[in-house]
C-alpha cells in the first residue's frame, strides 16, 4: 500500500501552519492526501505467517509435476513442519472480481479445491485444463452458448494457475501463490505463433546471490552457517544482489535468451538454462500487436523479526540494470538473535528467498 | 432600444410672410399719436426671441416619421403671441404640439417706421424624427393588472419594487415603473380589493419588462384556504418542469463555498448528492454522474465542472441562471437516465465596453463584453488555474508529484448579431481542459503509482432566436464540437491507458408559443451524433466501475488487454409538447412526448488479432418517450403536481469495447415518477417537496460468470431503482436577504443480475442537507453562511485478508456488498464580501472560507496493507479562499 502516508500527513500539517491564504489553497490541493496514520509496516515478523511460495520450476505447462515450498516464519525463525495445508482452487476468476483469485479461493473447502497435500513442502501436477481455466485456450464450452472468453495474460503474457494455502495458526490464515503456466501468447497470428513458441524461454526462479552490510568485506552469512554480529541499536544499510544476467543474446553464456534457440545455439537452448536474475523474454504486445524483448523487474521482500528496515519492499525496474538492491535496517536496542528473510521475486512469478540470522550485542 | 420623441430640428420659420393687420395698424396709428405716415414706410419684421420645443408626439414615435405643421402666429405690439391657428395641418397630435409650443413663442415686435404695430406671421413648424438608442443602465417595469376571472382591468392597485419604488394602476390597469436597478427584486401587488401577493422578477439593464399580472379579487372571508389570493404572472412560455430549481447569477455568486462560481451552486440545490472533496462528479437523485446531462445554450457539454470540482467550466460573467431539473422533465430533453442542468448565456445588449478579471488562490479570469457595430456584441473570456504553481511556491517537497493538483482552462467567445428587434443570431465558442497528474514513488518499483487524467472540449454553435409578438419563441441552435478524454495509470508494471476522441454534432431546433386559448405548445427536433475513435489497454478492472467491489487505492487486476475501435452513436427525435390551462388556470395538464430513433454502430464486434478482418456491428432501435406532468392550484397558495416520463439512454462508447465490453449494447431505460405540492407561505417565501421514484431497467454490469463469454465482458441485466423525497425551503431575494433549507432523503439501489439481492448504489447518499443564506449589510458589505450535512456513500466492508505471495500483497476479504457507509459529512462555511466603486468599477473582495469549524470529514475508507487497521481520508480542513474581482 502507500508508504508515503505519514510523510503526506505532515506535509499538511506544514501547509496549515503557513499563514495567509497560499496555505488554504494548499490544503485544498492536499485534502486528498489527509491520510491517516495507519500502521504501514508488513515487514516485522510477529506471528505464523507465511512469507513466500516457491513453484519449481517457475514456470510449468498443464500435466508437468510441480514442488512446492513455503516460507513459514514466526519470531522464533522459520517453521519446519507447521501444518499448512495446500490445494490446487481451480476455480475460474469472474471478470466482476477485481481481485487476484476467484473469490471462492478464500473460503476454507469447496469441490473447487484439489488438495495437494500437507507440509511444508508438497508436489502435485499442474491440472491438464489449465491453459483453458487460467490461460489463453478457448474456456471449457458452455452448452448453447458461443465462445467463451480467454483470461487475459498479465503484463508479462503470463497465465497462473492459483493455490491455496492454508496456515491455520497464522492470523492470516490463507495464502494464494499462482505457479505461471507455459500455455503459448494466446489469440496471436499463427506465424506470429510459432515465432513465439520458439522465442519465449520459461521463467527461472530467482536467487538470492549474497546479502552484505554496505562497506563490509564479506556478504553475511545465512542462517544454516552462523549469525552475524551487529551493535544493538545500529542502523546498518543491508545490499542484496542477485545475478546477473546478459542483456544481449551470445551463443555460449550459458542462457538461453529470447533471439537464441536450440536451433541456433544449441549450447545454451538444448537444455534449456534459464538465469537466476532479471531475465530477458519475449511477449506479445497487445499494443502493437507484435513479439517484443523485455526483460523481468526484481523486487525484495525484507522481514524481521527485530529491528525496523526503512522500507518494506525495494527493487529495480524493468529498465534497471543493477543488480542490487539496498535498504536500511535499524538493528533492535535489545541483545539477542534477530532472524531477518530476504524474498527476491521477479514479475514473471519467480521466487527465491535467504534467510540470515543477526546476533544483536 | 427605444425611439424617443425629438426636438425641432428647425427653429427659424423656413417659410413667413408678413401681413399686416388693419386693425392692427389702425391700433398702432392710434396707439403711437405719432404725426401722418409719410408717402415712404419702413416695416420692420417680427423677430423670434423666445423658441419653445414641441414634445414629439408619443404616439407618432413608432411610425418614425417627422412632420410638418403650417401655423398662422398673430403676435401683438409687445411682441406677445396672441392667437396661434393652424393653416395646414399635420395632424392632430403634431398640430396640437406645433400649437402648444408656438403659443409660448415671444418675439420683437413688428413695426412700421419704427412704431410696433400687432401682425399675423406664417410659421411652419418642422418636426425630424431622429432615432436615438438610449442604453439606461436601470430597467423599466410596466404592464397591466386584471382579474383573473372576468379578466378586467384593476384600477388604484399597488403595485410595489423591493427596491421602494411603486405605482398605481390607471383605470385600464396599467402601471409604468421606471428606473429599477438589475437584478431579482420582489414585486407585490396589493389593494383593497386584494390581499398582497407577490412575485419575483428579474430586471436586467436596459430591458422592459412588460407583464400581465392576473390576480384574485378578494371575497367575503370564510376562513377557507381556497379563498385566498393568487398571482399569476403570464409567462411567455411554457410553464417550468415540475420539479426544477432555478437560480439567477445574481444569487448564486453570493452562495458561500462557491467562491462566486454560479455554476457551484447545483451543489446545493435538493436531490443533488454532496460530491467528495476533490470530485466533480454530479449525481442527481441517486443516478450516475453520466446520466445527468449538461447543456449551455441548448449545447451539450460533457461537464459542469473542472477537475477536482473546484470550478466550473464557464465564468460567471457569461451565466444568466443555471436551473437543476432532477426528474421528470419535458419532452425537449431526452438520452439520460437521470437529471438535467441547463444553464443559460448572459445576453449580450449593453453599449460600451464592460468586463471584469478576478483572481484568487486556484485561479484568475478575465473577461469583456463589447458592442463593436451598431447591431453586434461580441464577449470573450479566459481562466486559468494556477495552483500547482500556489503550492509549489510555498512548500520545500514536490506536492504535485504526490497528490493530484488540477489543472484546467477554459475559455469562450459568444458574437450576437441582432437580425432584426427580438431577433438574434449568435456564434460562438467554448473549449475547456483539464490535466490532473500525479505520482506516488515507492523505493519498490512495482508499487509506483502514477495518474494522469485530461478531458478537452471544444464547441462551436450557432444560436438563431427570435421573439414573435404572438409571445411565440423560434430557437435553432447546431452545433459541432469535439471531447478528448484521456487516462494513463500505472500501478507498477499495469498499465492502464484509455483515449477517447469524439467529435459531436448536435442540432436543436425550438418552437413554443400559443397554439389557442389556454394552450400552449411547443414542437422541436433533437438531434446528436456523436463518431468516437478509442484507445484503451490495460486492466479490465482499471478504473473501477459502479459496482465493483474494491478498495480505494488497491492494485488492478493482473490481466491485461487491448482494444482500437470507433463507433458512431446517434439519435434524431422529434419531440412536441403542449401546456393545456384547464378550470380558470387552476389546472395544467402537460402532455408531450419524444420519439427517437438511436443508431450505434461499433467497428469491432469480436477482439480480432491482425491481419484479420475487423467485423463492425450496427444496431438500431426506436423509441417512444411520453412525458407527462399535471399541475393543480388549490388555492393560490397550494399547489400540487405530479410528473412521469420514460428515458433511454445510449451506452457509453467505452462500454462497447469487444475486449472490455460489449458491442451489441443497446438502451438502457428509465421511468421518472414524482409528485409534489408547493405551497406560497408569504409573497417570497415558499415551501415545495417532491416525492419521486426512478426505476432503471437494462443497465450495464460486468458479467459475473466464471466463464464470461467472447466481447461479452458487459450484461445489460441491471436494475435500478431510487426513491425519496426532496424539500425546499426558500427565501427569495427580500430587502437584503436571501436564502434556502434544501434536504433530501433518498436511497438509491441496484440490482447487478436477478440472481443478486438489492444492493446500495455506490453514490447512494441517504440525507443531504443544506441551509444557505446572504446578507447584505450594507455600505458594501455581504455575509453569508452555508450549512451541509450529507450522509456518506456507502462501502464495503473488508473483513479480512489473504496474502498473495505471488504479489506481495494482501487482498481484501469482502463482506456484504456496500453494507457501511464512509462517516457523514458536516461543515460551516462562511463568506464575508465588500464592494467597493470607483467611477465605472465595481470591485469585489471576497473571502470564502469553508469548513471554518475545523471538523473533520472523512472522504474514503483505507486500510493499511494487511488489511487489520482501517482509517480515513479526511477533507478540507479550515480552507480559507480569499479572492477580489473588479467589473467594468
Amino acid at each position: 500500500m502507500v508508504a508515503v502516508g505519514s510523510r503526506l500527513v505532515r506535509l499538511v500539517r506544514v501547509a496549515r501552519v503557513v499563514p495567509g491564504l497560499v496555505a488554504g489553497a494548499t490544503c485544498l490541493a492536499l485534502a486528498s492526501a489527509c491520510k491517516p496514520d495507519l500502521d504501514q509496516t508488513i515487514s516485522l515478523v510477529t506471528d505464523p505467517s507465511v512469507l513466500a511460495i516457491q513453484s519449481d520450476p517457475a514456470e510449468a505447462a498443464p500435466t508437468t509435476s510441480v514442488k512446492y515450498r513455503a516460507l513459514y516464519v514466526d519470531r522464533s525463525g522459520t517453521i519446519p513442519n507447521g501444518g499448512l495445508r495446500w490445494d490446487f482452487c481451480e476455480a475460474r476468476k469472474p471478470l466482476a472480481d477485481l481481485g487476484p483469485v476467484n473469490a471462492k479461493c478464500e473460503q476454507t473447502a469447496g469441490d473447487w479445491f484439489v488438495s495437494l497435500g500437507d507440509g511444508e513442502q508438497v508436489a502435485g501436477t499442474i491440472p491438464p485444463d489449465a491453459c483453458k481455466l487460467f490461460g489463453p485456450d478457448v474456456p471449457p464450452p458452455v452448452p448453447g452458448q458461443p465462445q467463451g472468453r480467454p483470461v487475459d495474460p498479465d503484463t508479462t503474457g503470463g497465465y497462473y494457475d492459483p493455490i491455496r494455502i492454508l496456515a491455520p495458526s497464522s492470523p492470516t490464515p490463507i495464502t494464494i501463490d499462482e505457479t505461471r503456466l507455459s500455455c503459448g501468447a494466446g489469440v496471436i497470428p499463427a506465424e506470429v505463433g510459432v515465432e513465439y513458441q520458439h522465442r519465449y524461454h520459461a521463467n527461472t526462479n530467482p536467487v538470492v546471490a549474497w546479502l552484505a552490510v554496505a562497506g563490509a568485506r564479506a556478504p553475511l552469512v545465512a542462517s544454516d552457517q552462523g549469525t552475524n554480529p551487529v551493535p544493538a541499536g545500529a542502523h546498518v544499510t543491508l545490499e542484496l544482489a542477485w545475478a546477473s544476467c546478459p542483456t544481449t543474446d551470445a551463443c555460449g553464456d550459458g542462457v538461453c535468451g529470447p533471439d537464441e534457440t536450440s536451433t541456433t545455439c544449441e549450447a545454451d537452448c538444448t537444455i534449456a538454462g534459464g538465469c537466476s536474475g532479471a531475465e530477458r523474454f519475449v511477449v506479445f504486445d497487445l499494443n502493437v500487436q507484435a513479439i517484443v524483448v523485455d526483460r523481468e523487474s526484481m523486487a525484495v521482500a525484507w522481514y524481521t523479526t527485530g529491528g525496523s528496515f526503512d522500507a518494506d519492499r525495494t527493487g529495480r525496474d524493468a529498465t534497471d540494470l543493477a543488480t542490487t538492491s539496498d535498504n536500511g535496517w535499524t538493528a533492535p536496542t535489545v541483545a539477542g538473535n534477530v532472524h531477518l528473510w530476504v524474498v527476491l521475486r521477479d514479475d514473471r512469478g519467480g521466487v527465491g528467498w535467504a534467510e540470515y540470522v543477526f546476533d544483536v550485542r | 432600444m427605444r425611439a424617443r420623441a425629438d426636438r425641432f430640428a428647425a427653429a427659424t420659420a423656413l417659410a413667413m410672410s408678413l401681413s399686416v393687420a388693419p386693425t392692427a395698424r389702425a391700433q398702432s396709428a392710434g396707439q403711437t399719436g405719432q404725426a401722418a405716415p409719410s408717402s415712404r414706410r419702413v416695416i420692420v419684421p417680427p423677430k423670434l426671441v423666445t423658441f419653445v420645443d414641441a414634445q414629439f408626439p408619443p404616439s407618432q414615435v413608432a411610425a418614425g416619421k417627422g412632420a410638418a405643421v403650417l401655423l398662422q402666429i398673430a403676435i401683438d405690439a409687445t411682441g406677445k403671441v396672441a392667437a396661434v391657428s393652424v393653416v395646414e395641418s399635420a395632424g392632430p397630435d403634431f398640430d396640437a404640439a406645433a400649437v402648444g409650443a408656438a403659443k409660448q413663442f415671444t418675439f420683437t415686435p413688428a413695426t412700421i417706421n419704427g412704431t410696433p404695430i400687432p401682425v399675423k406671421i406664417a410659421y411652419r413648424y418642422q418636426f425630424t424624427f431622429t432615432e436615438t438608442l438610449v442604453k439606461k443602465q436601470t430597467a423599466d417595469f410596466e404592464g397591466v393588472v386584471r382579474d383573473r376571472h372576468g379578466k378586467q382591468p384593476m384600477a388604484n392597485v399597488r403595485v410595489a419594487v423591493d427596491t421602494g419604488q411603486e405605482a398605481l394602476t390607471d383605470a385600464q390597469g396599467k402601471f409604468r415603473i421606471l428606473d429599477i436597478a438589475p437584478g431579482d427584486h420582489l414585486v407585490t401587488i396589493s389593494g383593497e380589493s386584494l390581499a398582497t401577493v407577490g412575485t419575483t422578477e428579474t430586471f436586467e439593464a436596459s430591458k422592459k419588462i412588460d407583464a400581465t399580472y392576473e390576480v384574485d379579487r378578494k371575497k367575503e372571508k370564510t376562513g377557507s384556504a381556497d379563498e385566498d389570493d393568487e398571482i399569476v404572472v403570464t409567462a411567455p412560455r411554457l410553464k417550468k418542469q415540475v420539479v426544477s430549481t432555478e437560480v439567477q447569477a445574481t444569487q448564486a455568486a453570493k452562495v458561500p463555498g462557491t467562491q462566486g462560481d454560479v455554476l457551484k451552486v447545483v451543489e446545493n440545490l435538493p436531490g443533488v448528492a454532496r460530491a467528495a472533496a476533490g470530485s466533480s462528479s454530479l449525481v442527481v437523485w441517486g443516478s450516475a454522474p453520466q446520466d445527468t446531462r449538461v447543456y449551455v445554450d441548448g449545447v451539450h457539454v460533457p461537464l459542469l465542472y473542472h477537475g477536482g470540482g473546484y470550478r466550473s467550466i464557464l465564468p460567471s460573467n457569461f451565466v444568466k441562471s443555471v436551473e437543476l431539473v432532477p426528474g421528470g422533465y419535458g419532452p425537449s430533453y431526452g438520452r439520460g437516465l437521470g437529471g438535467l442542468v441547463t444553464v443559460a448565456m448572459r445576453p449580450l445588449d449593453e453599449d460600451g465596453i464592460h468586463g471584469s478579471a478576478g483572481a484568487d488562490v486556484i485561479d484568475a479570469s478575465a473577461d469583456v463584453r463589447a458592442k463593436v457595430a451598431d447591431r453586434v456584441h461580441v464577449a470573450a473570456g479566459i481562466r486559468k488555474s494556477y495552483l500547482d504553481t500556489s503550492v509549489n511556491a510555498v512548500t520545500s517537497e514536490d506536492v504535485g508529484n504526490i497528490v493530484p493538483i488540477p489543472r484546467y482552462w477554459d475559455a469562450q467567445a459568444r458574437i450576437v448579431y441582432e437580425l432584426a428587434p427580438h431577433e438574434t443570431l449568435e456564434f460562438g465558442v467554448l473549449a475547456s481542459s483539464d490535466r490532473i497528474a500525479n505520482t506516488l514513488v515507492n523505493p519498490d518499483p512495482s508499487l509506483t503509482t502514477q495518474q494522469t487524467t485530461g478531458t478537452d472540449f471544444e464547441r462551436i454553435y450557432l444560436r438563431y432566436e427570435k421573439h414573435q409578438p404572438d409571445s411565440s419563441v423560434v430557437t435553432v441552435v447546431p452545433s459541432f464540437g469535439v471531447t478528448r478524454t484521456t487516462l494513463a495509470n500505472a500501478y507498477g508494471s499495469i498499465v492502464t491507458d484509455a483515449k477517447n476522441d469524439s467529435t459531436l454534432f448536435g442540432l436543436r431546433a425550438d418552437w413554443h408559443g400559443p397554439l389557442a386559448d389556454h394552450i400552449r405548445g411547443a414542437v422541436g427536433v433533437d438531434i446528436e451524433m456523436v463518431a468516437s475513435s478509442l484507445h484503451r489497454n490495460g486492466s479490465i478492472g482499471a478504473p473501477p466501475r459502479e459496482g465493483d467491489e474494491y478498495v480505494f487505492g488497491e492494485p488492478p487486476p493482473a490481466g491485461v488487454a487491448a482494444d482500437d475501435w470507433k463507433t458512431v452513436i446517434g439519435s434524431l427525435a422529434p419531440y412536441a409538447e403542449a401546456d393545456i390551462s384547464l378550470l380558470d388556470d387552476r389546472l395544467h395538464v402537460i402532455p408531450g412526448a419524444r420519439f427517437e430513433p438511436y443508431i450505434t454502430s461499433t467497428t469491432k464486434a469480436v477482439p480480432v488479432t491482425a491481419p484479420s478482418p475487423n467485423e463492425g456491428l450496427t444496431s438500431e432501435s426506436a423509441e417512444i418517450e411520453p412525458r407527462l406532468a399535471v399541475r393543480y392550484a388549490f388555492t393560490p397558495e397550494i399547489a400540487a403536481k405530479a410528473a412521469f416520463g420514460i428515458y433511454h439512454q445510449a451506452p457509453q462508447p467505452e462500454d462497447i469495447s469487444a475486449a472490455f465490453g460489449t458491442p451489441p449494447l443497446g438502451l438502457s431505460s428509465a421511468q421518472h415518477y414524482l409528485a409534489g405540492a408547493s405551497f406560497q407561505l408569504t409573497p417570497s417565501l415558499s415551501i415545495e417537496m417532491t416525492g419521486f421514484l426512478s426505476e432503471q431497467q437494462e443497465l450495464v454490469a460486468r458479467s459475473l460468470a466464471e466463464s464470461p463469454l467472447l466481447a461479452q465482458a458487459l450484461e445489460q441485466t441491471g436494475i435500478g431503482r431510487a426513491y425519496g423525497t426532496q424539500f425546499l425551503l426558500r427565501q427569495q431575494q427580500v430587502g437584503r436577504f436571501f436564502g434556502w433549507v434544501s434536504y433530501s432523503i433518498l436511497r438509491s439501489e441496484r440490482k447487478d443480475a436477478p440472481t443478486l439481492d438489492w444492493r446500495l448504489f455506490d453514490y447512494d447518499q441517504s440525507h443531504v442537507f443544506t441551509a444557505l443564506g446572504s446578507y447584505d449589510l450594507g455600505a458594501g458589505f455581504e455575509v453569508g453562511l452555508r450549512f451541509r450535512f450529507a450522509t456518506g456513500y456507502p462501502r464495503t466492508p473488508v473483513l479480512g485478508s489473504f496474502y498473495d505471495s505471488t504479489r506481495h500483497t494482501f487482498e481484501p476479504i469482502f463482506g456484504e456488498h456496500n453494507s457501511i457507509r464512509i462517516p457523514s459529512f458536516v461543515s460551516l462555511d462562511a463568506r464575508v464580501a465588500k464592494h467597493f466603486k470607483y467611477g465605472r468599477i465595481d470591485g469585489e473582495v471576497y473571502l470564502d472560507v469553508q469548513n471554518v469549524t475545523d471538523h473533520s470529514n472523512p472522504e474514503e475508507i483505507v486500510y493499511n496493507p494487511s488489511y487489520k487497521q482501517r482509517g480515513y481520508i479526511t477533507g478540507f480542513p479550515v480552507l480559507p479562499v480569499i479572492g477580489a474581482r473588479v467589473t467594468w
